[in-house]
């Protein structure tokens, strides 16, 4: 668990946050340029000069003000990922991860892992001034892996970078399984990789919670679900979720662990079940929106929105506190689990 | 070209001048610049005036003031009494202490010019890579800034040597002592020897030229690479 109450009035930043997040997964820090997102990963890695408020990580206090404890930044066991790498110029990339791996005293062998993982190999040699955007970026990630974080702090990492590196850079940040904070303002990427967020605005946090229940904000209108390849045939997959086994039609090859998204607008729901639908327990229903109605659900273990067209339950007759069985006609597949 | 032998010890003097004070000068200045670039303390604001009033004070103002702490009724002159050391006016030292202060604000602005450039960002990266601050000065920030830092020390040599004004004052005019080339000059001028101040200037200005072409070639040879090392071009 990470917490973090602060305060800090810049200029142009009046920050002010209260707030739990955590440990696992990853969280997401979601608003628009200027709202304090890139300041809040600052504070975490003890780089903003004030030395205020109080921040405990797993356990351990990094800060706090009335004790006077400040944890400065090289002992925090962080690793921070900066917009567009900030890789050492005078150092060849050899020398630009070896100043990570030699303070952190890491194994040879796990370095080596992690330059492979992240196809290196052949950059050891060459000047950060000669690598491209996703080159560079790819550096930068393996240098703070090699610190042996606790904590990731990545602030738009992905930015201007392209397709393969960032789908790289997705797939080593789930094998990780490190706590992760992760500054965006781009939808869908967070969907892609999160599994917490908070909107940010104006240095307040507005509003927070679990990817599925923040999906509305982010104008998305279904759940997220991640699952494990069952099987395979005749253009149709199955994946075994936490809300049970889906079947839905695929043209592109399944992968074994997947980030699935179904839009509400695919699902049918049924008042009894034939069989081979999934349950879904309705928690409350709103009708107050033109066309639609909103379902509150629990879905695995979270209660989320989702809208439903109002003509697809009619003649449904369901109400609140009962469940629905519902079948998935058809999905994406987001993220690269 | 004959130059005699007060000449050639001007210019050996000048040159020795100019190296002693190069080496104490870069010792002291990267620290300050370093001090003047990085830190929010609020006595900044006055500190950094006082760093940099040689550059535009009168060096005979400068030098009078100079004369009148390491004369022996002075601050520093009483202090060289007590202490039995050597009176620092028209001595060799003195020129030293002289020229480090006068060249002070050519060395140190051109340095904390070029931390300016490669900024507090390249620190915290190190930071968060597990450098302590130190650490991080010496294997990120000194190695990003050794081309502003060989630039800077390069003028500073350069206006060591042709410093005129303040020497005068405070070392004086005694050969092989405290008698620079500049001095030296002045003195064949005034003796209506134009031949030989004519072949001391040559020399003079070679040294020059010399000095501005090495700047020249260590600002092209290292153009090349990321503008936050090549910061020549803001000097």
């Amino acid at each position: 668990m990470l917490y973090l109450k602060y305060e800090l009035n810049k200029p142009r930043l009046n920050l002010d946050l209260d707030i739990e997040l955590p440990s696992t997964g990853v969280t997401a820090l979601f608003g628009q340029s200027g709202a304090g997102k890139t300041t809040i990963l600052r504070i975490i890695a003890g780089l903003e000069p004030t030395q205020q408020g109080v921040l405990r990580f797993m356990g351990q206090v990094w800060q706090d003000k009335t004790t006077k404890i400040f944890i400065p930044p090289y002992l925090r066991k962080i690793g921070y990922v900066f917009q567009e790498g900030k890789l050492f110029n005078h150092l060849n990339i050899a020398k630009n991860l070896s100043f990570a791996s030699s303070r952190s005293k890491i194994k040879k062998e796990e370095a080596e892992v992690i330059i492979e993982e992240l196809g290196l190999k052949n950059l050891l040699s060459r000047m950060p001034q000669k690598l491209s955007g996703g080159e560079k970026q790819r550096v930068a990630f393996a240098r703070c892996l090699l610190t042996q974080p606790d904590l990731l702090l990545l602030d738009e990492p992905f930015n201007a970078i392209d397709v393969y590196t960032t789908q790289l850079l997705i797939e080593c940040i789930h094998k990780l399984q490190l706590p992760t904070l992760y500054v965006s303002h781009d939808r869908n990427e967070i969907i892609k990789i999160a599994d917490y967020m908070l909107h940010i605005h104006d240095g307040k946090i507005i509003t927070h919670g679990s990817l599925n229940q923040m999906l509305p904000l982010l104008g998305y209108n279904g759940f997220i679900i991640n699952g494990k390849l069952i099987s395979s045939n005749n253009g149709y997959c199955c994946y075994k979720t936490d809300i049970g086994s889906i079947s839905f039609p695929t043209v592109k090859t399944p992968p074994s662990n997947a980030r699935i998204y179904v839009d509400s607008r695919n699902i049918n729901l049924y008042k009894y079940d034939t069989g081979k639908l999934i349950a879904l327990h309705i928690n409350s229903i709103k009708y107050d929106i033109p066309f639609y109605c909103q379902l509150n659900v629990k879905l695995a273990n979270e209660n989320i929105d989702i809208l439903i067209l109002k003509e697809k339950i009619t003649n449904m007759e369901i109400h609140s506190m009962s469940t629905v069985f519902i079948e998935i006609l058809q999905a994406d597949f987001i993220g690269y689990q | 070209m004959i130059l005699s032998t007060n000449d050639w010890a001007s210019l050996w003097l000048s040159l020795k001048l100019a190296a002693i004070s190069i080496l104490i000068l870069l010792i002291i200045a990267i620290p300050a610049a370093y001090w003047l670039t990085f830190s929010r303390s609020r006595y900044k604001i006055i500190i950094s005036p006082v760093f940099t009033l040689p550059l535009i004070l009168p060096p005979t103002v400068l030098g009078f003031y100079l004369l009148l702490l390491m004369g022996p009724q002075g601050v520093i002159g009483h202090l060289c009494q007590v202490l039995g050391i050597e009176q620092l006016t028209f001595s060799f030292s003195g020129l030293v202490v002289a020229s480090i202060i006068y060249s002070f604000p050519f060395v140190v602005l051109p340095i904390q010019n070029t931390f300016s450039v490669i900024g507090k960002s390249s620190l915290e990266v190190g930071a968060t890579l597990g450098a302590k601050p130190f650490d991080s000065i010496i294997n990120i920030l000194l190695p990003q800034a050794k081309i502003g830092i060989i630039s800077a020390g390069v003028i500073g040599f350069a206006h060591t040597i042709g410093e005129f004004g303040i020497v005068l004052m405070i070392g004086g005019n005694i050969p092989g002592k405290t008698q620079l080339a500049s001095v030296q000059l002045y003195n064949h001028f005034e003796a209506y020897e134009y031949s030989q101040a004519n072949h001391l200037a040559l020399i003079l200005l070679g040294l020059s030229f010399i000095i501005l072409l090495i700047l020249y070639m260590l600002n092209h040879k290292f153009s090349h690479l990321d503008t936050r090392e090549n910061a020549l071009s803001k000097i």
